[in-house]
């Protein structure tokens, strides 16, 4: 999966338009960025990419990157 | 007349509805995501005779075998797909939170329109309103409308979560606001 890709899913999770995330983004700029849309992003690793996400791993997300590397 | 008592749980900030009629000692429930929440609105005496499930989420069900194994003969009403959401760790997301809980006990099956009778006079009916999840329902009790999280004034329905439909959401939204007017409006986060 490339990167594009994955950012199409992470935009999708947040309900943001296509195109708003880049890698840099500073995830705190993010107002969609909730407690829901982390719980989403839980399910969501789990189920798309086998990963399990813990809340102490989703304090450590700063960038969008961070979480493209999770994803791996 | 029909008294609403509500407190906030533990489990993200879910609220928990005691209905009383003011004057028996039965009481009904809309939703038990925090046991402890629940019982503080109950006097030692309560009898809970049921439950209604707003929707399968952790948060408005995980106190519910606690409620089970306190009120034995509480009568559990839910939607069909909220069945399934109560006996999965997996579809009602407590999996991933680590804090997995399930429940397979007996459910009464509610669909849209169902009239249950609560008190003398006072009759609950339930509205299918799917888009947060399909699970959802919402409640209405004479002037009262406990919506759950199809509608929280001031937030946007979440429809980010597995089974979340944006487009059934807002088609939920307008049926009830339809409703709402001249109601008091209950919702499953921030308290009415």
């Amino acid at each position: 999966m490339t990167n594009e890709e994955k950012i199409a899913m992470l935009e999708d999770v947040l309900e943001l338009n296509g195109g708003t995330l880049k890698p840099e983004t500073d995830l705190s700029t993010i107002d969609e960025y909730d407690s829901m849309a982390k719980l989403s992003l839980i399910v969501m690793m789990d189920d798309e990419f086998g990963k399990k996400l813990t809340g102490e791993q989703i304090f450590k997300f700063k960038t969008v990157q961070d979480i493209l590397d999770f994803m791996g | 007349m029909l008294v609403v008592k509500s407190a906030v749980g533990q489990v993200m900030d879910s609220v928990v509805y005691a209905l009383s009629d003011g004057i028996s000692h039965d009481y009904y429930l809309v939703d038990i995501g925090d046991f402890d929440a629940a019982r503080s609105l109950l006097p030692e005496d309560a009898n809970v005779r049921g439950v209604f499930i707003t929707h399968g989420h952790h948060d408005h069900i995980f106190g519910i075998n606690s409620l089970k194994k306190a009120y034995p003969e509480c009568v559990v009403y839910a939607s069909e797909e909220c069945t399934r959401m109560l006996a999965s760790a997996k579809l009602n997301l407590s999996m991933y939170l680590e804090m997995p809980m399930e429940y397979a006990g007996e459910v009464t099956i509610l669909h849209d329109g169902d009239v249950v009778p609560l008190f003398e006079g006072i009759n609950l009916t339930a509205i299918a309103t799917p888009g947060h999840n399909p699970s959802c329902l919402c409640f209405e009790v004479e002037n009262y409308l406990f919506t759950g999280d199809s509608y929280i004034p001031g937030v946007k329905v979440v429809t980010n979560l597995p089974g979340g439909n944006k487009k059934q959401a807002q088609e939920s939204l307008e049926k009830i606001l339809r409703i709402a007017e001249g109601r008091k409006l209950c919702p499953g986060h921030n308290a009415c």
